[in-house]
């Protein structure tokens, strides 16, 4: 019952339409379960059978008692088709209102919900869970409830009717109804988890082509076809397999439901017949039994599957809150402020962070960084520098001591003014559907062109952009032009430009691009970082050198502070991570250095050669 | 008073017919849009003849049962009637029988159809599996330049949604639709031979209500059409809005997003309610259809009888019982029919696109007389070699090179210039138009592709990895490598050493293609992937641009032994790769402009030179900046 108040909450803006609907609902049933007695009235008055005994033997009809009848027969449709009209589209309407609202609900709190709360959740997983769910809930009016309540209207009606004329026969009549509605049921739970076990085996044949068939240049590379061709012949026999399982149970429970509604007729038929010739039935009430049967056959089949669907939307409405009422971390104070004019002095005063309250992350962090200086965390992995860097923009919030920016504590700022203030280059950018333009002026939809290229000149993108067929409009993304690992980067550089961040936090692990892009990826990055407080998860010596200050991390604590010469001398961690993975990099870094030397002595030769 | 009931109008969109009620999903891929085709497309229908064929008995038990039920069903408001008649004459015997045979009549309806329906699951199924093997298998050996055309998604909406369209029409759509044929049929000869005039009373409203639902369909399908394309769009959108959710919370879109996502929000709210309008409006239409065509029936009927004074009564009431019952039953198979219409056009697009997948040519096999070559020496000569996609469009041309053993070729030039074609030939990803690629001194169209591949190590640019374990990853060219092979293949590249520390080593298991790793790693592990069957030939396409500095110290390591004696062919864009190759090919829009080693083409002062130039002098600038910084 609990749930299904909680369901109800959903339809609370729609009761109005509701009441509308079920209204609807009965007189549609109504007018429908009376007409039979229409034709029952048309036919014995309309042509009023002379009786000899128990037998029929002739008519002493009246034509205008029977048009009467039919003309009420046909007003009794009209006002059945209209109720059914309005029973139906209502029903929809509030299902697809409420699931249009809850929807919207759902994007708005999954969209405010921190990191926390993505870290610990599936996207694959949520947003199937939405799609089923919020579709059980927009089917609930339609299919569920008022299906239901139509059905019984109509059951009632016919039933009533049945006993009213004739109570043996009305017996007789709804002997098998209950079996039906029974099997209608078995059927419609039965054959639900066979058909999931067919969606899945559908996904798993589509992720087991698109696995084959994104490496086909591997795959032929080494001749494998034999394979992947056995592979996909497993899948693809099991999802046949399935199918033919979920096909096997309605093919055998459906033509039993109908066989069972048709051999209901004929018994109620054959009885009735029976006291035709007795004297306790007339024709006309036999035909009004055999328009009722006929006219309950139908909602019978569907019985079951109505209260199918109310069970889903039942449980679907549980899982619908759970996301419903999943309530961010980080949380905004009323009396919060906007972070005006900010300067980028950041401070952790120390700051203490941990993901779940046994396992610690970060320890007394403290941290002073003037305004335009560049900071570089190092350290192995695991030693908190993602942390470091989430703790800031608030992805997450500190579990102890306190993070100033401009002097103030994060926590006491609107989180949009704050992450406004913020700009973030990761390694692996997220691209979002659309042109290129929307992409670069992601944060900042209201820039104009004259901006938008500025910031991808600045970011050494425009050229490529420039390129590509579409240019700026160019579609990205899923179903657009695929972007190398540079473009993309340097996308997010311009994008990060036009927001013009005071802060900045830089995931440099790059991978290594071709030495043109990684050129011009350095020389994107030095325009972005000019004038503004950067903190940057350094992997590369060319950056860490860079930097004003290093400091590396070990175990969620500082351990070493400095530039690079002063770390080189104490010989501690950095000396280490220096030594075993940067000073290959030296080498590399040299060997350009010799080349570049060499091929401007080339250069000038060849310009020489040239002139 | 109508027969089908509220469900029915509704249930097409919402998909409640079909199979156990599931939401409509199916066809979320929406790459295709929905394109839809002929109702009947003989071609199609032939093609598919030869698979129905196979299974020939099945196919002929489900006809034969379909119609069996049909009459089974439709024969029975006529024995209504009699049981009527009977009564009235007061003879129970023959009500008994009646209702006997009616009973009859129900148990052979029920039988048939059950049988019917597991036949039809069991050869649909079949086919399903039989033209997805089928299609899967021949896209396989399809040439490169087919993936280049068509994106994966595209194949595999082809080889799922297309594939079930036309299962769903020969396991539910086509029977179904046959079986109502049959049914409407019935109804008119027994309505017919029972009373032909009131029969022409009773169908008089049938091509009004036809034409009323054929307008109907047309609006329908597009309402209906709406509602898919606004659905996937905004599920596409939420999907993105989640999975990108650190992305738009750091850049504090979260208002602009959820404006966005109102919008298709109410688009598909909209739609949705437009097609419930649709969906319902059409019942008061069948309603009064088919109260009129009762009361016709009972008007014209009954006129009749009153008319003509003294009539047999007993027949009069069957008719009238019979026709009734009749009429509930009979604007049944009409609606679905007219609802089934979209299905039929849907499955012939479907079946249109199956087939244009299994009639690309293009396909690459071996030649029945095709060679198996025990070992190669690895003299590789391209032998003028022109290649193109389209016709007029060339790609490479005349491109003659001859390659000793062991020797190592470099291949630069600008993109596009086709470095990368070249290396695909080689391995036969695609056949070349013109001229031939001999491998010592023999035709590679003439060997079997199995032979050749396997003295051959290819590592592509983007590290392409399968879902299973680090091992059967390693050996997927040569599944019967030992254990010991697999690692000394790891070792030489320099993969053994973090494979040992993963969670199980070889065993550990690859989640999403190898996302649990690093690029480094995924491209170590191909590494070894492609020299585990110690190859004589070996194709390097950019395989170290996308490693991290550490890993690609240790690849140029594995490099030097691994390019030793055997013949390899490198498109690198890294300096140190070029100049330690023995010849440099430079290549310019298809053609071999300039072969040397480093030093001869720097000093020779032509296209290398000049590329030379413009990448490195540009990273001059650069670099003397830095020096003045760190200075």
């Amino acid at each position: 019952m609990r749930h299904l108040i909680r369901l109800s909450a959903f339809y609370g803006p729609y009761r109005g339409q509701l009441s509308l609907a079920a209204f609807s609902v009965f007189a549609a049933g109504a007018f429908g379960m009376l007409s039979p007695l229409l034709v029952n009235y048309a036919v014995e008055y309309g042509l009023n059978p002379q009786y000899e005994g128990d037998r029929i033997v002739g008519i002493d009809g009246d034509s205008k008692l029977l048009l009467f009848g039919c003309v009420g027969i046909i007003l009794f449709a009209v006002g059945r088709g209209l109720a059914g009209f309005g029973q139906q589209y209502l029903a929809q309407k509030v299902g697809q209102d409420a699931s249009y609202d809850i929807r919207n609900a759902l994007f708005d709190n999954l969209q405010s919900l921190s990191y926390a709360y993505h870290d610990s959740i599936q996207t694959g997983h949520v947003m199937s869970r939405i799609t089923q769910d919020v579709e059980s809930v927009r089917m609930f009016p339609a299919m569920g409830l008022l299906r239901l309540l139509y059905i019984l209207v109509m059951l009632l009606i016919a039933a009533g009717g049945m006993f009213w004329l004739n109570w043996q026969l009305a017996l007789v009549s709804l002997v098998t109804l209950p079996f039906m509605a029974w099997r209608s049921y078995v059927l419609s739970v039965r054959v639900r988890p066979l058909w999931t076990k067919v969606q899945e085996v559908i996904a798993e044949i589509t992720r087991t082509a698109e696995e084959a068939l994104s490496g086909i240049r591997v795959v032929k590379a080494f001749s494998r076809e034999d394979l992947e061709s056995e592979r996909f012949a497993a899948v693809s026999q099991q999802s046949a397999d399935y199918n033919y399982e979920a096909a096997k149970v309605s093919a055998i429970n459906q033509p039993l439901i109908v066989g069972l509604g048709s051999l209901q007729i004929a018994i109620s038929m054959g009885f009735g017949a029976w006291q035709i010739t007795q004297g306790q039935l007339t024709a006309a009430e036999l035909l009004t039994f055999a328009l009722w049967l006929s006219l309950l056959q139908l909602p019978i089949r569907q019985l079951g599957f109505s209260i199918n669907w109310i069970m889903r939307a039942v449980s679907s409405s549980e899982r619908i809150f759970e996301l419903l009422d999943a309530r961010t971390a980080v949380k905004v104070k009323t009396d919060a402020v906007d972070l005006t004019d900010c300067e980028g002095r950041v401070g952790f005063e120390g700051v203490g962070f941990g993901y779940d309250s046994v396992s610690p992350v970060l320890h007394d962090v403290d941290l002073d960084i003037a305004p335009g200086k560049v900071i570089a965390l190092l350290g192995p992995p695991g030693s908190g520098k993602s942390t470091i860097v989430n703790l800031i923009p608030r992805f997450y919030d500190v579990t102890a001591g306190r993070i100033l920016i401009d002097g103030q504590d994060v926590r006491d700022l609107t989180l949009t003014s704050l992450r406004r203030a913020i700009g973030i280059v990761q390694q692996d950018v997220f691209l979002f559907v659309g042109s290129v333009r929307e992409n670069i002026a992601y944060a900042r939809p209201t820039a104009n062109q004259e901006e938008i290229i500025a910031a991808a000149k600045a970011a050494r993108i425009h050229d490529f952009i420039m390129t590509m067929p579409g240019g700026y409009d160019e579609w990205v993304g899923e179903r657009g032009v695929t972007l190398s690992g540079g473009q993309k980067q340097r996308i997010a550089i311009a994008r990060t430009l036009l927001m013009d961040p005071r802060i900045l936090i830089l995931d440099d692990s790059t991978a290594s691009v071709d030495m043109h892009t990684e050129f011009l990826i350095q020389q994107a990055l030095a325009a972005l970082m000019k004038g503004r407080t950067t903190f940057v998860i350094a992997q590369r010596l060319r950056t860490i050198m860079g930097a004003d200050e290093i400091v590396v991390l070990e175990d969620g604590r500082i351990v070493e502070r400095g530039a690079h010469a002063e770390l080189i001398e104490r010989a501690g961690l950095y000396r280490r991570i220096y030594e075993l993975e940067l000073k290959d990099q030296e080498e590399a870094l040299g060997r350009e250095i010799d080349a570049a030397v060499e091929s401007e002595a080339g250069g000038a030769s060849g310009a020489e050669a040239g002139s | 008073m109508m027969s089908g009931g509220i469900a029915g109008a509704g249930g097409w969109s919402q998909g409640i017919g079909g199979p156990g009620g599931m939401p409509p999903q199916r066809n979320k891929d929406g790459w295709d849009e929905d394109y839809l085709g002929k109702v009947y497309d003989a071609e199609v229908i032939r093609r598919l003849l030869p698979y129905i064929k196979e299974w020939k008995a099945y196919a002929i038990g489900s006809l034969i049962g379909m119609i069996l039920t049909s009459i089974a069903q439709y024969i029975q408001p006529l024995f209504i009637g009699l049981i009527v008649k009977a009564a009235i004459e007061g003879d129970t015997t023959m009500v008994f029988w009646f209702s006997f045979a009616m009973v009859a009549a129900a148990v052979v309806q029920t039988v048939s159809q059950i049988l019917q329906q597991l036949w039809t699951a069991w050869f649909g199924t079949r086919i399903l599996r039989k033209l997805q093997s089928q299609m899967y298998d021949h896209v396989q050996e399809l040439s490169l330049s087919f993936f280049d055309e068509m994106e994966v998604g595209r194949i595999i909406s082809r080889l799922t949604s297309d594939v079930q369209v036309v299962q769903d029409l020969m396991t539910t759509g086509s029977l179904t639709s046959f079986s109502n044929v049959v049914g409407i049929n019935i109804v008119i000869v027994v309505l017919v031979l029972a009373d032909w005039q009131l029969a022409l009373v009773t169908f008089a409203i049938v091509p009004l209500l036809v034409l009323v639902m054929v307008l109907w369909a047309r609006f329908a399908r597009m309402a209906f059409m709406r509602t898919r394309i606004t659905i996937s769009a905004l599920y596409g959108n939420l999907a993105e809005g989640l999975a990108g959710v650190r992305a738009v919370q750091s850049m504090s879109r979260e208002d602009e997003n959820a404006r966005i996502f109102d919008v298709l929000n109410r688009e598909n709210r909209n739609s949705n309610n437009w097609a419930a309008f649709l969906s319902s409006a059409v019942m008061p239409v069948l309603e009064v259809s088919v109260a009129i065509a009762t009361s016709a029936v009972l008007i014209v009927g009954g006129l009749r009888a009153i008319n003509a004074g003294v009539v047999d009564v007993a027949n009069l009431f069957a008719v009238l019982t019979a026709f009734t019952v009749y009429v509930t039953r009979f604007f049944d198979p009409i609606r679905d029919l007219v609802m089934q219409y979209t299905m039929f056009q849907r499955a012939m697009a479907g079946g249109e696109r199956i087939f244009q997948v299994i009639d690309t040519e293009a396909r690459i096999v071996d030649k029945p007389d095709a060679v198996d070559l025990a070992s190669v020496e690895g003299r590789v000569d391209f032998d003028h070699v022109d290649f193109h996609y389209v016709e007029g469009v060339p790609v490479l041309e005349d491109v003659d090179l001859h390659v000793r053993p062991g020797e190592t070729i470099a291949f630069v030039g600008e993109t596009g210039a086709g470095k990368t074609t070249i290396t695909s030939l080689v391995s036969r990803g695609y056949d070349v138009t013109a001229g031939a690629i001999r491998i010592d001194g023999r035709d590679i169209r003439d060997i079997k592709r199995r032979s050749l591949t396997r003295h051959m190590g290819v590592v592509l640019q983007q590290p392409y990895l399968f879902t299973g374990s680090v091992g059967a990853n390693i050996a997927y060219g040569r599944p019967e490598a030992t254990q010991a092979e697999i690692e000394r293949a790891a070792t030489a590249v320099g993969a053994h050493e973090f494979i040992v520390r993963l969670e199980s080593g070889y065993d550990t298991l690859l989640h999403q293609r190898g996302q649990n790793l690093s690029l480094g790693q995924r491209q170590l592990i191909s590494f070894a992937r492609a020299i585990i069957a110690e190859p004589r030939i070996l194709v390097l396409d950019e395989a170290t641009a996308y490693v991290d500095t550490q890993t690609e110290v240790i690849i140029q390591r594995a490099l030097r032994e691994l390019l030793k004696d055997r013949t390899s062919f490198v498109i690198a864009h890294r300096l140190s790769t070029i100049r330690e190759a023995d010849r440099i090919v430079v290549m310019a829009q298809g053609r071999i402009v300039e072969i040397g080693d480093h030093d001869e083409l720097l000093a020779a002062g032509g296209v290398y030179a000049n590329l030379y130039r413009m990448t490195y002098a540009q990273r001059n600038s650069e670099l003397g900046e830095e020096q003045a910084i760190r200075a």
